[in-house]
C-alpha cells in the first residue's frame, strides 16, 4: 500500500505544477485527477463518483487577479485515496464513506490555499531580487527563479497529499466507528443532495439569463416523456 | 517582419508562455514569467550583452493579464522590439512599454470572461454529464474527462497560437483582429448549449445509486429541482459553496435525528 500512496503523491505533485504554473490546462481538476487515482488504486467507480461530486462545486470561483480560489487538487486526491482505502476496512454503503472522506478533506483545500498565499508573498521578495540581479547583468537568474518555483509547486502538492493519506487511514476509521448511527445515516442521506450543489453552481454561471426558459421547457418535456414510458 | 526572428522562435515563446504564472507574486504579478518567455527573443535580436540586459530590464516590470491571452501581448512586443533592433521604430523605446501596458487590461477582461467564466465551467459540465450518462459502463465514462480536456485545451492552445503569430505579424492592430472573432457571441451559444445539457442530466440521471426518498419518481425529481434552485438562491446572495456543502450535510444529519 505504501508504494501506491507514494506513487499517487508523486503524481499529485507533478499535476499540482499545473494549478498555477502551466496556467491551468484543466488536468488538475477533480474530473481528471479523481478517476486517475481510482485507476491506480483499482476502483474506478469511487474515482468517478468523487469527480462528479467535486468538479462543479468550486468552478464558479476563478483565479482572477490576486484572488486565490480553494485548491481542489488535494481535496480530490486525498478523498479518493482515503475512500478506496477505507472501503475495505469499514462495511457500509460506499457513498457513506465517500461523503465522509470529502467532508474531512475539504479543509486541505484551504490549507493549500494558505500555503500558496505564503509562496506568492515569498515570490515578491524573489521578484525584487530578480530585478537587482538583472541590473547587475545576471540574466540567468530568471530561469532559475522559474525552475525554483516549479520545484516548490511540486513539493507543495506532494506533501499535502502524502501526509493526510498516510496518517488519515487509522484516524478516520476510529472517527467513523465512533460516530452515532444518526450521523452516519445523515451523511449517507446528504449524498443524495450534494449533486444539486454542483448543478446549482452551473445554473448560476450560465443559465440565469434569457436561456432559463429553454432549460425549463426541455426539462419538463423530458420528465413527462420519462413518466409516460 | 521575419527578419531577425524565425517562426521557430515564436513557437519557443509560445511554449514558454505556458509558464507565465510560475513566479506569480503580489508585487509585480507575472513579470518574471513574461521576461522568461521573451528570453529566446532577447538572445536572437540583441547583439551585445549590454543590449540584452537592457531588453530584459524593459520587460521585467509589472505585468498582469489573463494567461491564455498573454501571447497576444508577447507577439506585439516582439514585433516592436524587432523593428527597434533594425531601426524601423521611429518612436522612443519607452513607447513599447506603454503599448504593452495599454494592452493588458482589455485583454485580461476579455480572457477572464471567455476562459474562466464560460469555457472552463462549460467543459467541466460536458465532462461531468458524460460521466453521469455512462455511469454503468465505467470504461466509456473516461470519455468525459478526455473530452473535457480536449474542448478546453484545443481552444486554449488555438488562442495562444493565434496570439503569438498574429500579434507578431499584425502588431498593435491585432486587437481589431481579436474583436472580429466576436467571442461574446460564442459565449452565448455555450450558454444555450449548457442549459440543454443540464436539463437532460437533471431529468435523466444524476444519482449514482438507486436511493429514493419518495417511492414515486416524479416527487424525487421535483425535490431535487427545488433543492437545486434553493442552492442557486443561496449562491446568489454570495454564500460560498463550501459553506453550502457543510450546511447540506448538517441539515441532513439533523433531519435524521428527528425522522428515523
Amino acid at each position: 500500500m505504501l508504494n501506491e500512496i507514494l506513487i499517487i503523491s508523486i503524481i499529485a505533485g507533478i499535476i499540482s505544477i499545473d494549478v498555477r504554473t502551466i496556467g491551468g490546462t484543466m488536468i488538475s481538476r477533480p474530473l481528471v485527477i479523481a478517476p486517475l487515482v481510482g485507476l491506480l488504486l483499482n476502483d474506478l467507480k469511487v474515482g468517478f463518483i468523487i469527480a462528479t461530486f467535486l468538479e462543479l462545486i468550486w468552478i464558479g470561483l476563478p483565479p482572477i487577479g490576486a484572488y486565490l480560489p480553494v485548491e481542489t487538487l488535494p481535496i480530490a486526491v486525498v478523498s479518493t485515496a482515503l475512500s478506496i482505502i477505507l472501503k475495505n476496512k469499514i462495511q457500509v454503503n460506499i457513498l457513506n464513506i465517500i461523503v465522509f472522506c470529502i467532508i474531512v478533506s475539504i479543509p486541505l483545500g484551504f490549507i493549500s490555499k494558505w500555503l500558496e498565499y505564503h509562496i506568492r508573498t515569498f515570490n515578491s521578495y524573489l521578484s525584487l531580487k530578480v530585478s537587482k540581479e538583472v541590473d547587475k547583468g545576471n540574466i540567468n537568474f530568471i530561469p532559475f527563479t522559474q525552475y525554483f518555483n516549479i520545484c516548490v509547486s511540486f513539493l507543495k502538492g506532494f506533501i499535502i497529499c502524502l501526509l493526510p493519506i498516510l496518517f488519515g487511514e487509522i484516524l478516520l476509521i476510529k472517527i467513523f466507528n465512533s460516530l452515532p448511527i444518526q450521523m452516519k445515516e445523515g451523511i449517507l442521506f446528504s449524498s443524495w443532495f450534494i449533486p444539486a450543489l454542483g448543478f446549482a453552481v452551473v445554473i448560476e454561471i450560465f443559465i440565469l439569463n434569457k436561456y432559463i426558459k429553454y432549460f425549463f421547457i426541455s426539462y419538463f418535456i423530458l420528465i413527462s416523456l420519462l413518466c409516460i414510458s | 517582419m521575419y527578419k531577425l526572428i524565425q517562426k521557430i522562435d515564436l513557437l519557443k515563446v509560445l511554449l514558454r508562455s505556458f509558464f507565465i504564472e510560475t513566479s506569480w507574486n503580489f508585487e509585480n504579478m507575472q513579470n518574471i514569467g513574461f521576461a522568461y518567455a521573451l528570453l529566446p527573443i532577447a538572445s536572437k535580436i540583441c547583439k551585445t550583452k549590454e543590449e540584452k540586459v537592457e531588453f530584459i530590464k524593459r520587460h521585467i516590470k509589472f505585468f498582469n493579464t489573463n494567461p491564455p491571452m498573454a501571447p497576444f501581448v508577447m507577439g506585439v512586443v516582439i514585433n516592436l522590439e524587432e523593428k527597434n533592433a533594425i531601426g524601423e521604430f521611429s518612436k522612443d523605446v519607452s513607447e513599447i512599454e506603454s503599448i504593452k501596458n495599454s494592452m493588458m487590461g482589455p485583454l485580461a477582461a476579455m480572457g477572464d470572461n471567455v476562459f474562466w467564466e464560460y469555457l472552463r465551467p462549460f467543459s467541466a459540465l460536458i465532462g461531468v454529464s458524460i460521466v453521469l450518462l455512462f455511469k454503468n459502463n465505467l470504461k466509456l465514462a473516461f470519455l468525459g474527462p478526455i473530452l473535457s480536456l480536449i474542448i478546453y485545451n484545443s481552444f486554449n492552445i488555438f488562442i495562444r497560437y493565434i496570439g503569438i503569430i498574429k500579434g507578431y505579424e499584425q502588431g498593435i492592430s491585432v486587437v481589431q483582429y481579436l474583436q472580429n472573432f466576436n467571442l461574446p457571441r460564442i459565449c452565448e451559444r455555450l450558454s444555450l448549449f449548457a442549459s440543454l445539457i443540464l436539463a437532460i442530466i437533471l431529468a435523466t440521471s444524476f444519482q449514482w445509486q438507486n436511493m429514493n426518498i419518495f417511492s414515486v419518481k416524479i416527487l424525487n425529481d421535483v425535490l431535487f429541482l427545488i433543492t437545486t434552485f434553493l442552492v442557486v438562491g443561496a449562491l446568489k446572495i454570495k454564500i460560498s459553496p463550501t459553506v453550502i456543502f457543510y450546511s447540506i450535510v448538517v441539515i441532513c444529519i439533523v433531519f435524521k435525528y428527528f425522522v428515523r
